[in-house]
């Protein structure tokens, strides 16, 4: 069964994008520009994972993040933040928190890809089918 | 009955002891009038130097105050001047990530079949965007540079190490280009107290000039023990360059001769940065070049001891 992820970002360009790059690789998506219907439909579809941009009006990313993780059936979705800014103190505040993982603006399609796949467990199993051999 | 019958004499005499009795009184009651004449004076003099001193001493206020502002308004410029660095970095990214996907999706079809011309095209834009992310991202860096805000995570590290990261990096267009890769490194550890990712970035600068200027030969990548510093080259058998070009080599946007490597134009900015990441690091870096024959890029980094780890970690820097 194809995984479902939200993608939320406040840029409908980037957003398409992102959604078409998915889906061209098997995942559903589900989409969002702001943090309200965000959390809404975290809680309506319970994706297995969230891409997750950090500027994003009605509460901001971190806003989102914060929210989700303090209801029971959302605090285990792994989220993926999208930011542009480079800044250490972010970075590292953001994986302290709880975050999966983090992806740079401008980001290429292999990137978001090999870490949409770390995050969703499945270079673990490709890993292990590997070493086996 | 004795004393009326004072002779004159002696009236004359007492007479005469009054007389200079008043006289006396008359010197001293002058000498006090002068005397109260000069506290007068000195009291006047002296509020005027109070007076003086007291506008002294408001001016200092005053400028006090300026110096305070105006500390406060150089505050608040250097937030602006990070906060800038910042939102345009942003800013750029952005449309340049959509633009780039956009047209990465159509070259992979996504979209439907495309001609081999429409593909051609399609990889000129894509080649120029990345060109594009480069500038910007070394824009941003020697923004940074310039302000002070480039940030160094230092620590202990072998510099071969990251001569080795780099090195792994251009492996295959070396092979690809046929042409032959040396490398020379000291036996024991060269060890230095360095910011890893800036050191294999000047590595990776130096290898990637080197490889656009040489098309038959080798490069060569050493690292060398020396008695105070580690001192690394790379060296290459390629076309070289001119005297008169040596001096402007570490300057901004300078790019010399044709690169016929199309696929990878350089920026012009990347010996600038390197340079900046080795005077940062207390280093040196120079060229020296034969036209035709080739050219050897040198650096040197202070060798790790524990006073440079004092002495260099700087807040901020």
């Amino acid at each position: 069964m194809p995984k479902k992820i939200l993608v939320v970002d406040d840029e409908p360009n980037m957003l398409r994008l992102i959604a078409v790059r998915l889906k061209v690789n098997n995942y559903d998506v589900i989409t969002a520009s702001d943090g309200l219907y965000a959390v809404k439909k975290a809680h309506e579809e319970k994706p297995d994972l969230i891409i997750l941009d950090i500027k994003i009006p009605v509460g901001g990313g971190i806003g989102v993040f914060e929210n989700l993780r303090m209801t029971t059936d959302t605090m285990l979705i792994p989220i993926i933040f999208i930011t542009a800014h480079p800044s250490e103190e972010i970075r590292r505040r953001v994986l302290e928190m709880g975050a999966e993982d983090f992806i740079a603006k401008p980001f290429d399609a292999d990137e978001l890809l090999a870490k949409v796949r770390k995050a969703l467990g499945e270079d673990i199993e490709k890993d292990q089918a590997q070493q086996s051999k | 009955m004795e004393d009326k019958d004072k002779t004159k004499e002696e009236l004359i005499e007492e007479i005469k002891v009054i007389k200079a009795r008043l006289t006396n009184l008359q010197d001293l009651e002058n000498k006090y009038k002068n005397t109260e004449l000069d506290l007068k004076k000195t009291k006047e003099e002296l509020e005027i130097e109070a007076w003086g001193l007291a506008k002294t001493n408001e001016a200092i206020k005053y400028l006090y105050k300026e110096l305070d502002k105006k500390n406060k308004e150089l505050q608040t410029l250097d937030k602006l001047k990070t906060d800038f660095i910042n939102t345009t970095s942003h800013e750029l990214r952005t449309p340049l990530t959509t633009i780039r996907e956009a047209i990465s999706q159509v070259l992979d079809g996504i979209h439907g079949q495309t001609t081999p011309e429409q593909r051609e095209f399609l990889s000129i834009c894509l080649e120029d965007v990345d060109r594009l992310k480069r500038l910007v991202s070394d824009i941003l860096d020697i923004s940074k540079i310039e302000a002070g805000r480039f940030k160094l995570i230092k620590e202990q590290v072998d510099i071969v190490s990251l001569a080795k990261v780099a090195i792994a990096s251009f492996y295959p267009k070396v092979k690809s280009m046929g042409l032959g890769l040396r490398e020379n490194f000291c036996s024991q550890a060269a060890m230095a107290y360095v910011d890893k990712d800036s050191i294999i970035r000047v590595f990776a600068n130096l290898i990637g000039n080197a490889l656009k200027f040489t098309d038959k030969g080798y490069i060569e990548i050493s690292v060398v023990d020396k008695p105070t510093d580690i001192e690394c080259s790379v060296s290459d058998t390629g076309r070289g360059i001119s005297e008169e070009d040596i001096p402007q080599v570490f300057g901004k946007f300078q790019q010399f001769g044709n690169t016929e490597m199309a696929k990878e134009k350089g920026t012009g900015l990347g010996l600038s940065i390197a340079k900046s990441i080795i005077e940062l690091h207390q280093g040196d870096i120079w060229v020296e070049s034969n036209l035709n024959k080739g050219t050897t890029f040198t650096f040197t980094l202070p060798k790790y001891t524990e006073e440079k780890q004092k002495e260099t970690d700087i807040p901020g820097v």
